[in-house]
């Protein structure tokens, strides 16, 4: 009995990771460690016994073969690797200048797919990879990606990792596809710890946030500086200075990262998340306009001599991670470099007038209030109903339970906007809280695009990830029948056996979505970004 | 953001294509050409009536337009295997309906039909055509009804629990209210808080004469402090929903219950026509 | 439910439960129970449909089989489907021949020859051929109780025979179109008759003259064929009015009319007398027998015939005795009274004529002779021109081939004056007879005297008359120029001169009839006229000949 609760231990624990066990390239996955194994890593010291054991799940040790490739570029992971021993180079792989779009619905690609050879030459200069996951969107209704830029990495480079070095993070936390290839060129063994725990992990100890943002700083954001409209003209030595004197602010879900009225000391560019901007009207505050990656903010208040202060409040709508340039250094580039000084005064311009338009326009601020709060913003594919034409027939969620085995995925209920419904289905968000506290790892991207979906083999029925969900898009499926006497953990045996169930957008059938292909009037529409949203609204209306 | 503006609208255009499709409407504006040409060919070269070859290949068109209609029905029950987008098929089956009673007619010779059988299904086709132009009306016209008038949107097969939770806070608040109020609610509004209630007045009036109804109310205001007028404000707020969800109630049911004159006699027609092929084949 | 104030159940404590409402009501969400309703219904509704139709086909009523109820004629057959039916195929024509034929019809009557003819006895007609139309292709039924299963829609006709509608795509008539000339062969003048009658008979209306000799028969659809003796015998060559011939020299009766005499023709002009035909009692010369001599008068060699018949024979002999001088080689014509410069379709008549009197010839020699010899070779030809009759009856011999006049050639050996000679004779002896009589190549041309020119059509006259007026179909001949009220009449020397030798373009062209039969008016339907399956008796030929087929475009 005994033995086999092992097994089916180690089966679990092996299931979660089991996206990188189907290559040829991994050599051997660690079981499920225990505080004391895992303290053997120096990145594990710092953290208690019990926080050890909370976080395990999410942690394995994996030894890859030379010439394994752990992840391809463009692919979504939800993992950091810290290189224990070993050596890893990161490039571009074939086809990375080119605009490295992804069509969800056509990629076959796996993470631990294994394309073997040297890795080859990028194609364009990374200039035209542009900062932005998101900034082009293909006109169809395929969602595409560009892979963003994690790494600092001239053109046909590559960045050697040894011992102790950590990659992958950048795309893991927030949310972004990675920009490189990673491969092993020795057989190597690697810490590879989950977004859940990495997150947990870096709010526990300063030290590893202090050397996640080393990291950042050295291979990434010189890049990003660098290709930020802002900086694009800058010498690079420049670049490199300024580089090491911003601060890295990483936000938490509604924190005010500035409050209106104070002092304004520093400019911010928003690596990723939401910013939203907002100003106080009457007792509350009437959400003006929103920023997302790649964006500042600040500039009109350094640039103006008589805005001392803060003329709105910054705050952040979910995770979010910002650059924060001191005004001092600012002030030295705005003296360096005239021509950023006029564009800074263009973009301020901009500002103002869209803030004091966004501020005199309620229903555009109604809107946005609403996209902020109900999460449109981070939505990369969110089900939308139009009502005017919507027979309320229910056909999508027919098809959407037929396609997922009688189980539907979603209610033709939720929250409404004029004459738009955006039901309760999975909004497969730029970052998906859901994955945080999942104890089996089931819920996850898929290996195709942004898609989260939900391993029903592994899903033990918690409820977490329903509970995490901000936008109830989850839905916890009684299944009707119990656990075995065999189930883990102990406590479920016998219990009734729930199922997290939620939208996978269908990806495995080459037909799309069930429910915008069932629906008979066509009023069922993915949309991806609020500015779509607008426009739906626009014909609509 | 701005960059994704003209993308985005190209993107959204497509989005809104199946809606506004022209070409739906083209091909079946082709279609009606050629059956008129062919009538006219027909005409001039020929005998205009059901036995000829040009009648039976009306017949025969129009039968397996009927057929094809009506595999909508089962492309609607399999979303899964079904081929093709449903919207692409609804309008299929909307202009080929159109066209399938446009081919009976010419089949008939636009005219009257002699036999008892060819009379009944002669006037079933067009009881079927004119049924789902009917339908396509009650669906185009009430979801905006719906969607326009009411500030609730709510699922038809939910609406029952829905009314039994309102009339349960309802009860509950008046059990604690004002007697005034517990009064007023005992003797107007319990009643109509009971149970969903089909009402023909939503067609006409999507508040379905509220204000009337919660004359009575504004009348107590005036008796009342504020605590208790916070009371029968939840208490009208309450019996504003039921009546919201009333009118989905009665419109929702409009739009399931028109499929019961349409599909049911459609069946039949196909079982007829079955046996007129059958007929015309042994004769 | 969103979206309005009211706080529901779905922002209850739990989530991912559709709110608190829990899954049972997810799984009627999916399948409601409308939706197996809506299904059990059709079902239902299908089923019963079902039902109605095995117990029709079990109860034998045919109710709904039916495709409409039986004409009339046939309405005792509603309920027996087999009468007509048998499986998977159409109603066959032998199921229709079951009533619908009778023994001793003529069996080429029903139909054109290209439609299907059920003859019951020519059995190699029995079976339709390809592409023939059976009975059920024109007649339909089921279309009504009161529906004229007889009449056929033009659409039935119209896809083999490429005409529009009557009223503006029907070829003129034949006899018009193609300018068939007009051979009446008389010298006539209708005006002048017209104003005759009325003055004799004091009538003053034109078309109640025209009655006194187009007589109606006795169905009204046409007019009894002019006959001399009914219509012209009281004005000409009646008792009333003695004609006489000319003094006529009497030929040498020892030597023939015409002699070769060393490659030189020598002529014997003169007639024959009445005595030198009497003694020789040829062939066809029994008349002689019969006419008698106080007739004639003789003096200084010439003769005289006092009083001149029609068809008179005398003058007839020797006319034919001067063609067969100047045309040698005499054909058919020889046998008949007169030319036959006739209409192919009337070809049939002129043989029998023909056939006719060769018959009463061998009579006369059966008559005279003892011999057993001569009359059994006398009853060989009996026989054998029964034979003949009979194949001019079904059309089996080569029209075209037969002559009916003389080929034309006039003797070679004759010099021009001898012609010319022979021909000044033949229009002294034929004086009489020019009055009225055209006289074409030594022969008196045939009168036409069937008026009948509709050759694939029927036309009544009696349908007609009663709504118009002869004279408003029959506008050639120009009364009303020359002829006013009685009473105010005079003679003028233009009516002397008006002849219009009967012609037969006094009939109206198609115009006429479309001004009344157009759509909406008179009916203009291809059965209106064109009788398919036409009754004997008024029989009328649809088609030139058989043999002949169709012609393009007819």
């Amino acid at each position: 009995m005994e033995e086999k609760t092992l097994f089916r231990r180690i089966v679990q624990h092996r299931d979660r990771w089991s996206s990188f066990g189907s290559g040829t390239g991994l050599a051997w996955l660690s079981e499920k460690l225990s505080a004391k194994e895992l303290r053997e890593y120096d990145l594990f010291k710092p953290y208690s016994d019990r926080f050890l054991e909370r976080i395990s799940p999410d942690v394995t040790v994996a030894s890859w073969k030379k010439g394994a490739v752990l992840f391809e570029q463009g692919s979504y992971i939800d993992l950091a690797f810290f290189v224990a021993k070993g050596e890893i180079t990161l490039s571009f792989s074939a086809g990375a200048g080119a605009p490295a779009a992804q069509p969800i619905f056509d990629a076959t690609r796996t993470v631990a797919r294994h394309t073997q050879g040297p890795a080859p030459q990028p194609q364009e200069p990374p200039e035209k990879t542009v900062f932005s996951s998101r900034t082009q969107v293909q006109n169809s209704n395929e969602i595409t990606f560009l892979a963003s830029l994690d790494v600092d990495l001239p053109p046909g480079d590559l960045l050697r990792l040894g011992p102790g070095e950590v990659f992958g993070e950048i795309g893991a936390l927030n949310g972004w596809p990675q920009s490189v290839t990673a491969q092993a060129t020795t057989d190597c063994r690697l810490v590879q710890v989950r977004v859940p725990a990495l997150r947990r992990m870096r709010e526990r100890s300063e030290a590893l946030k202090e050397r996640l943002d080393s990291v950042y700083r050295k291979r990434s954001l010189f890049r990003q500086l660098k290709v930020s409209p802002l900086f694009r003209s800058c010498p690079d030595s420049f670049l490199v200075g300024l580089a090491k004197k911003v601060d890295l602010v990483s936000c938490t879900p509604e924190e005010f990262v500035v409050e209106e009225g104070t002092p304004a000391q520093a400019l911010y560019l928003v690596r990723s998340g939401f910013i939203k901007i907002s100003r106080k009207l009457g007792e509350g505050r009437q959400a003006i306009s929103y920023l997302s990656k790649g964006m500042t903010f600040g500039e009109v208040e350094l640039l103006l001599p008589e805005e001392e202060e803060w003329r709105s409040s910054y705050s952040s709508v979910g995770y979010s991670e910002l650059v924060r340039i001191p005004s001092k250094d600012f002030k030295q580039v705005v003296k360096d470099f005239p021509q950023i000084e006029t564009m800074l005064w263009e973009q301020a311009a901009a500002r103002i007038k869209e803030n004091a338009a966004g501020r005199r326009d309620l229903r555009s601020s109604e809107f946005l209030q609403f996209a902020l709060e109900k999460g449109l913003v981070e939505g990369n594919s969110v089900l939308v109903i139009d009502l005017n034409h919507c027979t309320r027939c229910d056909d999508c969620v027919r098809a959407c339970s037929e396609t997922h085995g009688g189980l539907a995925r979603f209610v033709r209920e939720g929250d409404r906007y004029a004459n738009l419904l955006i039901a309760k289905s999975c909004y497969h968000c730029q970052d998906p809280v859901c994955l945080i506290g999942c104890p089996t790892g089931a819920i996850r991207r898929a290996d195709v695009g942004e898609v989260v979906e939900i391993r029903e083999d592994i899903c033990i029925g918690c409820s977490n990830c329903a509970q995490h969900c901000p936008y109830d898009a989850i839905i916890m499926h009684d299944t009707e029948s119990t656990w075995g006497e065999d189930a883990l953990p102990k406590s479920l045996r016998g219990q009734e056996r729930l199922l997290a169930s939620k939208c996978d957008l269908c990806y495995r059938s080459p037909s799309g979505p069930a429910c915008v292909r069932n629906c008979p009037q066509g009023c069922a529409y993915r949309v991806g970004s609020v500015d779509e949203f607008r426009q739906l609204l626009r014909e609509e209306s | 953001m701005k960059t994704q503006t003209a993308s985005t609208a190209a993107r959204s255009r497509t989005l809104l294509a199946p809606l506004r499709s022209q070409r739906w409407l083209l091909a079946f504006a082709a279609a009606l050409a050629l059956c008129l040409a062919a009538v006219v060919v027909n005409v001039i070269t020929s005998d205009f009536r059901p036995s000829s070859y040009w009648g039976m290949g009306y017949g025969v068109c129009s039968t397996l337009l009927l057929l094809a209609a009506a595999a909508y029905a089962w492309r609607r029950r399999a979303p899964r295997r079904g081929p093709g987008a449903a919207h692409h098929w609804l309008h299929f089956h909307t202009y080929g309906g159109l066209l399938f009673l446009l081919l009976v007619l010419m089949h008939t010779g636009f005219r009257f039909p002699n036999g008892v059988l060819a009379w009944v299904m002669w006037v079933l086709s067009i009881w079927i055509v004119a049924s789902g132009l009917a339908g396509l009306g009650v669906q185009r016209w009430i979801p905006r009804l719906l969607t326009s008038g009411l500030g609730t949107e709510a699922n038809y097969e939910r609406i029952p629990e829905l009314v039994e939770s309102l009339r349960q806070q309802a009860d509950s608040l008046a059990e604690q209210a004002d007697p005034a109020i517990r009064g007023l609610y005992k003797s107007t509004l319990r009643d109509l808080m009971a149970a969903p209630r089909t009402r023909p007045i939503f067609f006409l009036d999507i508040t379905g004469g509220i204000q009337s109804k919660l004359r009575q109310a504004d009348h107590l205001r005036g008796f009342l402090d504020s605590k208790d007028l916070d009371d029968l404000d939840r208490l009208v707020e309450l019996y504003k929903t039921k009546t919201d969800l009333d009118a989905h109630w009665t419109l929702q049911k409009a739009l399931r219950w028109w499929l019961y004159a349409h599909v049911p006699v459609s069946l039949t027609l196909i079982v007829l026509v079955g046996f007129h092929v059958f007929s015309i084949l042994y004769y | 439910m969103s979206g309005g104030k009211e706080k529901g159940p779905q922002n209850g404590p739990e989530k991912g439960f559709f709110g608190k409402v829990g899954l049972p009501l997810a799984r009627d969400y999916v399948q409601p129970p409308s939706r197996r309703t809506i299904l059990v219904i059709a079902l239902l509704a299908a089923l019963g449909a079902a039902a109605l139709i095995a117990g029709d086909i079990l109860l034998q009523r045919g109710m709904l089989i039916s495709n409409g109820p039986l004409s009339s004629a046939h309405a005792a057959f509603e309920d027996e489907c087999i009468s007509c039916h048998t499986a998977f195929d159409a109603p066959t024509d032998d199921k229709c021949s079951v009533c619908h034929e009778r023994f001793g019809q003529d069996p080429g009557l029903h139909s054109f020859d290209a439609h299907y003819v059920y003859r019951s006895n020519d059995y190699t007609r029995a079976y339709r051929r390809q592409g023939e139309t059976p009975c059920s292709g024109c007649h339909g039924e089921h279309a009504g109780r009161q529906a004229a299963i007889v009449s056929a829609a033009d659409s039935r006709c119209l896809p083999c025979h490429e005409f529009g509608a009557f009223q503006h795509d029907h070829p003129q008539f034949d006899f018009i179109a193609a300018h068939i000339p007009d051979k009446s062969n008389l010298v006539f003048s209708h005006i002048r008759h017209v104003q005759n009658v009325r003055r004799e008979k004091t009538v003053d209306d034109i078309e109640e003259a025209c009655l006194f000799c187009h007589q109606p028969q006795s169905d009204g659809r046409s007019f009894r064929a002019i006959a001399f003796e009914e219509h012209c015998q009281d004005c000409h060559l009646g008792s009333a009015q003695r004609v006489r011939t000319q003094a006529l020299d009497v030929r040498d009766q020892r030597r023939p009319l015409l002699a070769l005499r060393a490659g030189e023709a020598v002529l014997n002009l003169g007639v024959e007398t009445l005595e030198t035909v009497q003694q020789r009692q040829g062939p066809g010369e029994q008349w002689a027998l019969r006419t008698s001599p106080g007739e004639f008068r003789e003096r200084a060699g010439t003769v005289m015939r006092m009083r001149v018949y029609h068809e008179d024979p005398w003058i007839l002999h020797n006319l034919r005795q001067l063609r067969q001088a100047l045309y040698p080689s005499a054909g058919l014509a020889d046998l008949l009274q007169s030319s036959a410069d006739v209409p192919a379709n009337q070809a049939e008549d002129l043989y029998r004529e023909g056939v006719e009197t060769l018959r009463s010839y061998l009579q006369e020699l059966r008559a005279q002779s003892t011999d057993r010899g001569t009359l059994s070779e006398v009853a060989d030809l009996d026989q054998l021109l029964t034979s003949l009759e009979t194949q001019i009856r079904e059309g089996d011999f080569p029209l075209e081939d037969a002559p009916f006049l003389l080929p034309g050639r006039v003797n070679p050996t004759l010099s021009s004056e001898q012609i010319e000679q022979i021909e000044a004779f033949g229009e002294r002896l034929t004086e009489a007879c020019r009055r009225c009589h055209l006289i074409d190549r030594m022969t008196i041309a045939r009168v036409q005297k069937d008026q009948r020119v509709l050759r694939r059509a029927e036309f009544s006259h009696r349908a007609h008359v009663l709504q118009r007026r002869c004279l408003d179909c029959h506008t050639d001949i120009p009364f009303f120029d020359y002829i006013g009220p009685l009473a105010a009449t005079a003679d003028s020397p233009e009516i002397e001169s008006q002849v219009d030798n009967a012609a037969i373009q006094n009939i109206p062209a198609i115009e006429t009839c479309q001004e009344c039969h157009r759509s909406g008016l008179v009916s203009s339907e291809c059965v209106t006229c064109h009788l398919f399956h036409a009754d004997e008796r008024i029989r009328s030929r649809l088609l030139l000949h058989p043999r002949q087929g169709v012609p393009a475009g007819q």
